[in-house]
C-alpha cells in the first residue's frame, strides 16, 4: 500500500484543508479525533506514522484497482457510473415504507430484507432523532430502528463512527449504508484492516447512495437555525432538477430555499469528489428523475444481486425497467461530476 | 509540628538554620512586633517561620493579600514606633514599589526592614531581576548577607540603621542564601516591645516632593556614615593583591572556595561588601589604591560593578590605573547564578593558575550516583493535581470550539500549564493578575474583527492578589471573555500559605473566609462552579461558557492534591489491566503517558504497557476517564 500515514498527515492534508467529508471513518477510534457539532475535531497530536485515520480516509489514497479486484473480481470500470450488473427502477413493496422513505423507500426495503434473511445481523445507518441538531451514525438491528432512519439527511453525518460500535458489539455480518465517500472508506477498511478486525468478512453488505454534494453540518445547522425552529423540522427534500431548491418540511408547512443561497454551506470536500453513484457499493440507490415515489437501483456485485433477488421474492421490493433515456441522463450527470473534478480524489491526489 | 529553633532564648548557642530562618531570627532579635508578606519563592519561609512562633513570641504575623498591602501593613506599625519586617520575592517588590517610592519620602518613626529575595536564573520565578536597583531608585540603604549567620546579624543591623535614619532599609537575599542551611549563633531576644503610638501632631506626607526628596537624600547620607565601619564589609588577603575580587552576597562563598582550591591566598584578595548601597566609599577607595586588577563578582546585574567604577571615577586622580573585570568585560555572565565551578574558571583565566583535574572517572561516578536518586522527569504538575485535569478540559473545549481561542496565563502552580504538563494551553505568562487584565483587553478587540474567544486562568490566591481590579475593569467595560478560576484552595506554589479565602490566618486563628463566588456576584457576574476531575463535564462547561457573550466566570474547584494528601489517604487504588491496555497501537498511542503525562503513570518499555507508580499515585481517578481502552481499574482505596 502506498502513501500510508498517520494523524499528523491527515490533519495537514484533509482536516486543515477543508477536504474532510464528515464520513466518520476516522473518528472515535482513538482519543485524538472526535465529532462535535458536525465537525471532525482533532483533540491532540498522535504522532504514529501509520494509522487507521489516514488509511481509511476516503479523501486520501484510494487504490481503485485493488478495491475493484476485491469487490468485483474484475478491473474497475472506467464508465461514468462504474461497474454495473443491472439498473432498474425500484420502490418498496410496502406502500407505508415507500411513502416514508426518500423516493421509493428502496434502501429501507433492502435493509429490512437483509436483516430478515440473515444476510446481515446489524446495519450502520444514519439517524436524526427528533430534537437532535445533527444526524449521526446508528447501529440498527431491528426493523423499527431501520424505519426510524428513513429519509435523506443531506448533511455530512460522520455515520461511519457507528461501524466501530457495531464491531465492538461483536456483529459478524454488518451492512453499511453510505454516500460515495463512505463507501470508499468502508472498502478501504476491508482492504487494509490495520488492526486485524476481520473487516473484509464482517462488512457483509454495502448499500451506496447517489450523492452530488452534501451540506457542511455545522454551517448548515447555523443557516437553518437562523431561519427555522429546528425542533419543528420534520424532513428535508431536494427535488430533482430543474427545481434547484431545498424543501424544508415543518409541522405546518413546506418552505423552499434556493440551492444557490445554500452554496456557502456545501462541504468543500464534495467539490473534489468524482463519484456520484457510489461506484464501489454492492448496490447503489438514488432518485429516479421524473418519477416521484421511485428510486434508481444499480446492482453491482453478486452480493447486491442476491439481496435484490431476496427482496423481490419477499415482496419487499418492486422493480421495473429503467428507461434508456434515464440511464443516459444518469450517465451524463455522473460524467459531468467527474469532469468537474477531473477524477481528483478517486485517483488519490490528496 | 517540630519545635522552632528561631524562637530559642539561648544567646550564644549555635543552631542550624536555613537562610530565611536566620533572617526571621534576626528580625526577632531586633524586636519586631509585626511581620507581613505575600508568599513567593525564595522568600516564603521568612514569614512562614515567624508565623510558626507568632503566638509564642507575641508578635503579629500575616499573609497579606499582596506585597503592596504587606508593606503598607508593616509600615503602619513602623510609623507608630514599632519594628516591622516585610518579605517578598523580586516580583513582589515590583508590586510594592508604588508605595515604597512614596514611603521613602515620608520616612517612618520606628524600624522597617524590607527583605527581598531575588531568584537569579529564575529557578522558581517567571523573571530574573536584580532588585538592588530599587535601593538606588528609592534612596534607601541596601544590605546583602553573604552567609547564614550574617543573614541574621545583617537584618538586626538593618533595623538599627532604619531606626536611626527614620527610613526603610532593604535587605537583599538570593536563593543560595535563603534556601541553604548553615550554623547561626543566636543573639539575645528582646524582653519588651514599645506600645504603638501614632504622633498625630505631625503629618506623614511626601508633599511637596521638592522638599521630601532632599530629606530622603539626607537620610541616606546618615546611613552612609553608619555603614562605613560595619563588620559586614571586610577584606581578606595580601596587602597589595595581584587581583582584587570585590564581591557580595553568595559570590563571597564561591570566591573563597575557588581561592582555596586554586591556592591563590598570596596573590588574590577578597573584599566583601555587605552594605551595597550606599557604598562604603572610603573602604573601597583604600583597597582600589593597592591593586591594578579588579574583578567584581556578583549575580544578575552589574550593580556593585557600576558603583565601584563610579567611586573609581570620582577618585581617579588619587588611584592607580586599574583594569576592571566583571559583567561589562564579559568575564562574569550577565545573568543567572554564580557557582563554584564558574568562579573557579574565572579565577583560573585571570590568574593563569590551572584548574585541578578531577579524579579519574569522578564525573561518571557522580552522575551515576545522582541518577539513582533523580528519575528523568520534566517540570510537571504533581500526581493527581487538579490543574492537569483543568487544562485537559480547557484543551478539549478549545478544540471543540474551533475558533482558535486564546488562553491568557497567570502566576501560580498553573503557570506550569505553559509546559507539556498543562498541554501548553496558556499562551502568555507575565505577572500576578495579568492574565485577567490581558484577557479582558483581548475581549475588547472584536470591534476590530477579532474572532478568537478570550480566556484566562487565575488561581484562587492570585484572584485576591491582583485579579480583582482587572475583573472590575472588565465588567465595567463589558469585556467579552471567560475567566476560569482554578481554585485549589491553597497558595500551593509557595507552600500552602493561607489567603483571604482560607478559614484560618497565618497564626492559625480562625478567620472569616472571603468567598470568591460572592466577590464575583457582587460585581454582577454570577460564577459557574464545576469539578475539573469530571473531565467531560468540565470541558462541556468551558465550551458552553465560551459560547456566551460578556464577562463570564467559571470556578474549577478541586483541592490541591498535596493539601488533600496531608489530610487523608489515597482516594482510590488504580490498577492497569494489561490485557486491555493497547499501548502504542493505533487507537491509543500512549495517550496516558505521552499526552496526559501524570507522573503517577509509567510506561513499561519492556512490555509496552502503561503502569501505575504506586508510590506516588494519589488515586484521583482522572486517568481512568481518558483511557480509550478502559484499561484503568479503580479498586477502592
Amino acid at each position: 500500500m502506498e502513501d500510508t500515514h498517520g494523524l499528523d498527515e491527515l490533519n495537514q492534508r484533509v482536516l486543515q484543508t477543508g477536504r474532510c467529508s464528515s464520513c466518520g471513518a476516522c473518528v472515535d477510534k482513538c482519543p485524538y479525533l472526535t465529532v462535535f457539532h458536525g465537525k471532525t475535531v482533532m483533540l491532540d497530536r498522535c504522532t504514529l506514522d501509520k494509522g487507521r485515520c489516514f488509511t481509511y480516509c476516503p479523501q486520501t489514497y484510494f487504490d481503485q484497482e485493488a478495491a475493484a479486484g476485491a469487490i468485483f473480481g474484475q478491473p474497475a470500470d472506467p464508465g461514468p457510473i462504474g461497474r454495473v450488473m443491472a439498473v432498474k427502477g425500484s420502490r418498496a413493496g410496502d406502500p407505508g415504507i415507500a411513502s416514508r422513505g426518500q423516493g421509493g423507500g428502496t434502501v429501507t426495503a433492502l435493509l429490512i430484507t437483509a436483516l430478515q434473511s440473515g444476510l446481515i445481523d446489524a446495519a450502520v445507518v444514519t439517524s436524526q432523532a427528533p430534537g437532535e441538531s445533527f444526524s449521526r451514525g446508528m447501529v440498527a438491528t431491528a426493523i423499527p430502528d431501520i424505519m426510524s432512519c428513513c429519509g435523506s439527511k443531506y448533511a455530512g453525518s460522520h455515520s461511519l463512527s457507528a461501524l466501530k460500535v457495531a464491531l465492538e458489539r461483536g456483529y459478524e455480518k454488518i451492512g453499511v449504508v453510505g454516500v460515495p465517500c463512505q463507501v470508499r472508506a468502508v472498502r478501504k477498511m476491508a482492504l487494509y484492516d490495520l488492526r486485524n478486525e476481520g473487516l473484509k468478512e464482517r462488512i457483509s453488505l454495502v448499500v451506496g447512495l447517489f450523492c452530488n454534494w452534501a451540506f457542511s453540518a455545522r454551517e448548515f445547522h447555523a443557516f437553518l437555525a437562523a431561519r427555522f425552529d429546528l425542533t419543528a423540522v420534520t424532513r428535508f427534500h431536494i427535488p430533482p432538477p430543474p427545481a434547484r431548491v431545498l424543501e424544508v418540511e415543518t409541522s405546518d408547512r413546506v418552505s423552499t430555499i434556493p440551492l444557490d443561497e445554500l452554496r456557502p454551506v456545501f462541504q468543500a470536500a464534495c467539490s473534489e469528489c468524482s463519484d456520484m453513484t457510489s461506484e464501489f457499493a454492492d448496490v447503489s440507490v438514488g432518485m429516479y428523475e421524473g418519477k416521484a415515489g421511485w428510486n434508481t437501483l444499480i446492482t453491482r456485485t453478486n452480493t447486491g444481486r442476491d439481496l435484490v433477488e431476496r427482496a423481490l421474492s419477499a415482496r419487499n421490493l418492486l422493480l421495473e425497467d429503467f428507461p434508456e433515456a434515464n440511464l443516459k441522463h444518469l450517465e451524463e450527470a455522473s460524467a459531468a461530476k467527474k469532469a468537474r473534478t477531473q477524477g481528483e480524489t478517486l485517483s488519490g491526489k490528496v | 509540628m517540630t519545635m522552632s529553633l528561631i524562637s530559642l532564648d539561648s544567646p550564644g548557642r549555635e543552631v542550624l538554620l536555613m537562610g530565611n530562618e536566620a533572617i526571621a531570627r534576626g528580625a526577632l532579635e531586633a524586636g519586631i512586633s509585626v511581620a507581613a508578606a505575600y508568599p513567593g519563592n525564595p522568600s516564603s519561609e521568612i514569614i512562614g517561620a515567624l508565623a510558626d512562633v507568632a503566638n509564642e513570641m507575641g508578635i503579629y504575623v500575616e499573609w497579606s493579600v499582596n506585597e503592596k498591602v504587606a508593606l503598607e501593613v508593616a509600615a503602619a506599625a513602623a510609623v507608630s514606633g514599632l519594628n516591622a519586617v516585610v518579605a517578598m520575592k523580586q516580583n513582589g517588590l515590583n508590586v510594592a514599589s508604588d508605595f515604597l517610592l512614596n514611603l521613602n519620602l515620608t520616612g517612618i518613626r520606628g524600624g522597617l526592614v524590607l527583605v527581598v529575595c531575588d531568584d537569579p536564573a529564575g529557578i522558581s520565578s517567571t523573571n530574573e531581576q536584580d532588585s538592588r536597583i530599587f535601593a538606588r531608585l528609592a534612596d534607601l540603604p541596601l544590605f546583602e548577607p553573604s552567609s547564614f549567620h550574617e543573614a541574621k546579624d545583617i537584618v538586626r543591623f538593618a533595623f538599627e540603621v532604619s531606626r536611626k535614619i527614620n527610613n526603610v532599609c532593604i535587605v537583599r537575599s538570593v536563593t543560595r542564601i535563603s534556601h541553604a542551611r548553615g550554623n547561626v549563633a543566636l543573639g539575645p531576644l528582646p524582653t519588651t516591645r514599645p506600645v504603638p503610638h501614632f504622633d498625630t501632631s505631625k503629618q506623614l506626607s511626601s508633599l511637596p516632593a521638592i522638599v521630601s526628596h532632599p530629606v530622603a537624600h539626607e537620610r541616606l547620607k546618615q546611613a552612609a556614615d553608619l555603614i562605613e565601619s560595619s563588620p559586614f564589609n571586610c577584606y581578606e588577603g595580601p596587602e597589595t593583591p595581584e587581583l582584587l575580587v570585590i564581591t557580595c552576597g553568595s559570590g563571597w562563598f564561591f570566591a573563597r572556595e575557588a581561592r582555596d582550591i586554586l591556592g591563590l591566598g598570596s596573590q588574590l584578595g577578597i573584599l566583601k561588601i555587605g552594605t551595597t548601597w550606599p557604598m562604603p566609599e572610603n573602604l573601597i577607595r583604600e583597597r582600589l589604591a593597592k591593586t591594578q586588577r579588579v574583578l567584581i563578582l556578583e549575580e544578575v546585574d552589574p550593580v556593585l560593578e557600576n558603583n565601584v567604577k563610579e567611586i573609581f571615577a570620582d577618585f581617579n586622580a588619587s588611584l592607580p590605573q586599574i583594569s576592571f573585570y566583571g559583567k561589562k568585560s564579559g568575564t562574569v555572565p550577565d545573568s543567572g547564578e554564580l557557582s563554584p565551578g564558574l568562579v573557579l574558571g574565572i579565577f583560573s583565566r585571570l590568574t593563569g593558575v590551572a584548574l585541578p583535574s578531577p579524579e579519574d572517572g569522578y564525573r561518571a561516578s557522580a552522575s551515576a550516583a545522582l541518577g539513582e536518586f533523580s528519575p528523568m522527569r520534566s517540570l510537571a504538575f504533581c500526581p493527581g493535581c487538579p490543574h492537569r485535569a483543568s487544562f485537559w478540559a480547557i484543551k478539549k473545549a478549545l478544540a471543540l470550539d474551533g475558533r482558535d481561542g486564546v488562553l491568557f496565563g497567570d502566576i501560580g502552580c498553573y503557570g506550569l500549564g505553559f509546559l507539556p504538563t498543562g498541554f501548553r494551553q496558556p499562551k502568555t505568562l507575565h505577572a500576578m493578575g495579568s492574565g485577567t487584565g490581558m484577557a479582558s483587553g483581548f475581549g475588547m478587540l472584536s470591534r476590530f474583527g477579532a474572532t478568537q474567544p478570550s480566556l484566562t486562568v487565575c488561581g484562587d490566591s492570585t484572584f485576591f492578589h491582583a485579579a480583582i481590579p482587572a475583573l472590575v475593569n472588565a465588567v465595567h467595560h463589558r469585556s467579552d471573555f471567560l475567566m476560569i478560576i482554578l481554585d485549589n484552595s491553597a497558595t500551593a506554589m509557595t507552600g500552602f500559605q493561607p489567603h483571604p479565602g482560607s478559614p484560618r490566618d497565618a497564626m492559625g486563628s480562625e478567620a472569616p473566609p472571603v468567598v470568591i463566588e460572592e466577590v464575583c456576584a457582587s460585581l454582577g457576574v454570577e460564577p459557574i462552579v464545576a469539578d475539573p476531575f469530571d473531565l467531560n463535564d468540565a470541558a462541556a462547561t468551558v465550551y458552553e461558557q465560551l459560547q456566551r457573550p460578556g464577562t463570564k466566570i467559571l470556578i474549577l474547584r478541586q483541592e490541591c492534591a498535596l493539601v488533600r494528601g496531608r489530610k487523608e489517604s489515597r482516594r482510590e487504588r488504580i490498577r492497569i489491566d494489561h490485557e486491555k491496555c493497547i499501548g502504542e497501537e493505533c487507537g491509543c498511542n500512549r495517550l496516558c503517558t505521552r499526552v496526559f503525562r501524570c507522573p503517577g503513570l509509567k510506561w513499561n518499555c519492556s512490555v509496552s504497557k502503561a503502569e501505575i507508580d504506586e508510590a506516588i499515585c494519589v488515586g484521583c481517578g482522572v486517568c481512568a476517564q481518558i483511557c480509550p481502552a478502559g484499561a484503568f481499574v479503580k479498586e477502592g482505596a
